[in-house]
């Protein structure tokens, strides 16, 4: 321990914060419970140090994403009601993403020019099943890969890594008052994202109600190896781009309530902004011919430069007896054509005093961007955007899951988490043409997950 | 601490103004319950004339000081504070009681730059504040010294270890938080109006009944000289820290009781009093023995942490 | 949507109405019961949904920060 004087002026309000916590973990209830359950651990008090570290597993079915992502967060409460968080978080992905083209009766085979590969440029094949024929004469290779009949089409082998981390700090400028700033920053090969965000909170009515406003910018660039594909080029040529970028401004404003003993209740108005480039640069969509649905050509996909996003999301925390239910409800719209509801719920039970069990659900339902399409019509004009991005498209997704946490000493605790992800959406299109109208064109997620974390305080 | 003279005008430099006769109290009889603990006289004022409510809350308030005073007096050997000062270097585990405030005695002791120090006890042994005018010799003092200062305790919750020939003193905090955990669980049984005072720390659990202040008598100065105030309050504890009764003269020069635990002896230029109000009695005892400590700078501590407090000297 | 902010507005005037005295915060004050309880699984979720999902934000910054969208 070490002397840290306060700031003049600022002793009572920190003294205020540790007397609270003195006097709410030795309270009537504190004491006949004779020792602290899991669950009725306070919140860290000013004056300690939180280090949370945890790791996700994820896998799709059917090939696709796998990815696992450890991270560490600290965070300081320092005795004067500052808060200093750090976090950093390295992801590592590889598996197969759908392209957005459609299957077909027959093999299809994706080729696309590239400048040679010199030494120094990774192969992006894991599984072998490009073949790479030069050109003469251009130093540019055609680079092919096939899929088989009667299948999504997906693009395998890919391996990615990213690594972020975030800084913040909170200053308690008055009991009533606070001031939040911090920034983030994100690499990966194809992605660098840099972010900034300034907040302040106003505590009225004893504490009971808490104004909150937040901004956030963030600044992203999209660097795929091969470059930007302009909207609708074609896939068999080459990408004749180069980098490209959108800024994303974002403000947040809240209120949270406290509305009984046991009932904590928060509602927050969201508005983003966001321009620039926001297509996925890997991409694309099938041409098929008007009678037969036969692929005829490949297309990059294209989105609208500009989005503005609004939600309302109202979150709540309830005790009932000795288990803690989190009950949430959120509506998103935007001019994309995006609008979505989501449900969630989870209740923390406890088992003894060193364990707790939560079961949780999550609903999910969205409509599709008002541009979005599971291939295009040779012969019919071109529409200005078009993607065929399962995640634009409309769906239904659910999630199950269980959540569990074990103390193994005082302050620490070693938690689990499994869910399981399904998406579910329409399988076919009856306009389509010819032989696609009975083909499968769903590429929704199916997707399990684990987590694993533990967490420890310290003065 | 409460005196039922009247008084005059008090000079300190933050007065709250004289309330206007009879416009905020109704003529309600307040059922007064009064005991001894913790070495001081102990009164609970109910704002209810029914004498079993008031006994009922009396008693919790009783019952409460008299587990804290058990506890963590430094008179018994089987006390927490008796079993920490006499276990000889040796690791002892508290509780969660004893835990949560020792915790807050170490924060208070960062916060504070190393005033506020409840191992700071022992120099008592060199001092004795009857009013006479005996100094204790230098080389006591200094050989009292190495065995002070929170940073020599090894404190690793729940594990405490604390070196041979120190000790802990609770006495600094122990009447405020008696104070404030018999307020909550008086507000546990009942909703009516309570004043809690142990020996002149003393708190509210809100306004008395219609909105109604409590009236408060602080009596600062030395006896007969008749100097006191009156404070109202509706919420929130007062506390005072002050030298009316124990002091050591010499040379016109008046040592106070409070002593500063990095010299051994009293603080320099202490005020004569300081009374305190805050949101809860731990705080308004800390703050108010801060005050006292800073000595001269009393007055621009208080006014820096904008807290209502009267200083006299 | 203006009707969620006029509702939002009315909640924030019955603040008189409803609410605890600061010594009534006890259960409040625990971990189980803040809103960010576990903020690594949070964090962990949000970028699941954020990359398979077209929606995102709402308890606190929209955007993602990664290329996974």
């Amino acid at each position: 321990m070490q002397l840290k004087p306060a700031k003049p002026g600022h002793l009572a309000a920190g003294l205020s914060l540790l007397t609270a916590a003195l006097l709410a973990s030795t309270s009537a209830e504190a004491q006949d419970s004779q020792a602290h359950g899991l669950m009725q651990e306070d919140a860290a008090a000013p004056g300690t140090t939180t280090v949370d570290s945890a790791v996700l597993f994820y896998k799709e079915s059917g090939g696709r994403v796998q990815a696992i992502e450890p991270t560490t967060e600290i965070t300081i409460n320092r005795l004067n009601g500052d808060t200093l968080t750090a976090s950093f978080t390295f992801d590592s992905l590889t598996g197969a993403t759908p392209t957005g083209a459609t299957p077909w009766s027959q093999p299809q085979t994706f080729t696309t020019l590239i400048p040679a590969p010199s030494h120094q440029v990774a192969s992006t094949s894991a599984s072998g099943n490009r073949t790479i024929v030069t050109v003469p004469g251009t130093g540019l290779v055609q680079s092919s890969y096939s899929v088989p009949a009667n299948s999504l089409p997906v693009d395998s082998g890919f391996h990615d890594r990213r690594y972020a981390g975030s800084l913040g700090y909170s200053l308690l400028m008055d009991p009533d008052t606070r001031l939040k700033f911090g920034g983030a920053l994100s690499f990966e090969r194809d992605y660098a994202s840099y972010s900034g965000n300034v907040g302040i909170s106003r505590d009225l009515f004893n504490k009971n109600t808490t104004l909150s406003l937040a901004a956030n910018f963030e600044y992203d660039q999209s660097k795929p190896y091969y470059g930007t594909p302009t909207p609708f080029e074609n896939y068999a040529g080459q990408i004749t781009g180069g980098h490209d970028h959108k800024t994303v401004v974002s403000l947040v404003g809240g209120i949270t309530q406290t509305v009984t003993r046991f009932w904590l209740t928060q509602l927050n108005y969201s508005f983003g902004s966001n321009r620039g480039y926001q297509a996925d640069p890997y991409k694309i969509l099938t041409v098929v011919d008007a009678a037969s649905g036969a692929p005829q050509s490949y297309l990059y996909e294209s989105r609208p430069r500009s989005r503005t996003r609004q939600s309302v999301y109202w979150g709540n925390k309830i005790q009932i007896g000795p288990t803690v239910a989190d009950v949430s409800l959120r509506y998103y719209h935007d001019n994309w054509g995006i609008k979505s509801i989501t449900i969630d719920a989870s209740e923390q039970v406890p088992f003894g005093r060193n364990f707790y069990v939560e079961p949780l659900f999550r609903y999910y339902h969205q409509s599709a961007v008002n541009f979005f399409r599971y291939y295009l019509v040779s012969n019919a004009a071109l529409p200005q955007y078009a993607s065929a991005d399962s995640r634009l498209s409309r769906f239904n997704a659910t999630t199950i899951g269980i959540k569990a946490g074990v103390r193994l000493l005082p302050d620490t605790e070693l938690y689990v988490d499994v869910e399981r992800y399904r998406q579910t959406g329409a399988h076919n299109d009856p306009t389509a043409p010819g032989a696609l109208a009975s083909m499968d064109l769903f590429s929704g997620v199916h997707a399990l997950s684990a987590m694993t974390g533990f967490r420890f305080k310290f003065q | 601490m409460m005196a039922v003279e009247t008084i005059a005008e008090d000079s300190s430099a933050w007065r709250l103004p004289p309330s206007r006769t009879g416009a905020t109290s109704k003529r309600r009889e307040i059922y007064s319950y009064r005991f001894a603990a913790m070495g001081s006289p102990c009164e609970v004022q109910v704002d209810d004339p029914d004498p079993s409510l008031g006994d009922r809350l009396g008693c919790v308030a009783e019952m409460e000081a008299l587990r804290i005073e058990h506890k963590f007096s430094r008179y018994r050997a089987d006390s927490v504070v008796g079993r920490i000062n006499g276990s000889r270097g040796n690791a002892i585990a508290l509780d969660e009681e004893s835990a949560a405030l020792l915790d807050y005695a170490q924060a208070c002791w960062e916060m504070s730059g190393g005033l506020f120090d409840i191992t700071s006890g022992i120099l008592r042994r060199a001092w004795t504040f009857d009013g006479s005018d005996r100094l204790p010799e230098p080389s006591l003092v200094n050989r009292l010294l190495p065995h002070v200062g929170w940073h020599k305790v090894r404190w690793q919750r729940p594990n405490l270890v604390l070196p041979e020939g120190m000790e802990i003193d609770l006495g600094g905090i122990g009447k405020e938080y008696a104070v404030d955990m018999a307020i909550a669980r008086i507000r546990a049984e009942s909703d009516v109006p309570v004043l809690v005072n142990f020996g002149g720390d003393l708190a509210v659990t809100g306004a008395r009944v219609g909105g109604g202040r409590w009236r408060v008598l602080i009596d600062a100065m030395d006896e007969g000289d008749g100097k006191a105030a009156w404070l109202e309050i509706v919420s929130g504890a007062i506390t005072t820290s002050g030298d009316a009764r124990r002091y050591v003269m010499r040379d016109g020069v008046r040592y106070g009781h409070i002593l500063d635990p990095t010299t051994g002896y009293p603080v320099v230029g202490a005020p004569r009093s300081v009374t305190v109000a805050a949101p809860t009695c731990v705080e308004a005892g800390i703050i108010s023995t801060l005050a006292m400590l800073r000595g001269r700078e009393a007055e621009r501590f208080l006014k820096g942490e904008q807290i209502p407090a009267w200083v006299t000297r | 949507m203006i009707k969620l902010v006029g509702a939002a507005t009315c909640l924030a005037l019955l603040s008189g109405c409803v609410g605890v005295h600061p010594w009534q915060r006890d259960l409040l004050a625990r971990n189980a019961m803040q809103l960010n309880a576990y903020p690594r699984v949070i964090a962990f979720r949000e970028h699941i949904y954020f990359s398979k999902e077209a929606a995102s934000g709402g308890r606190s910054f929209d955007g993602g920060g990664c290329g996974c969208n």
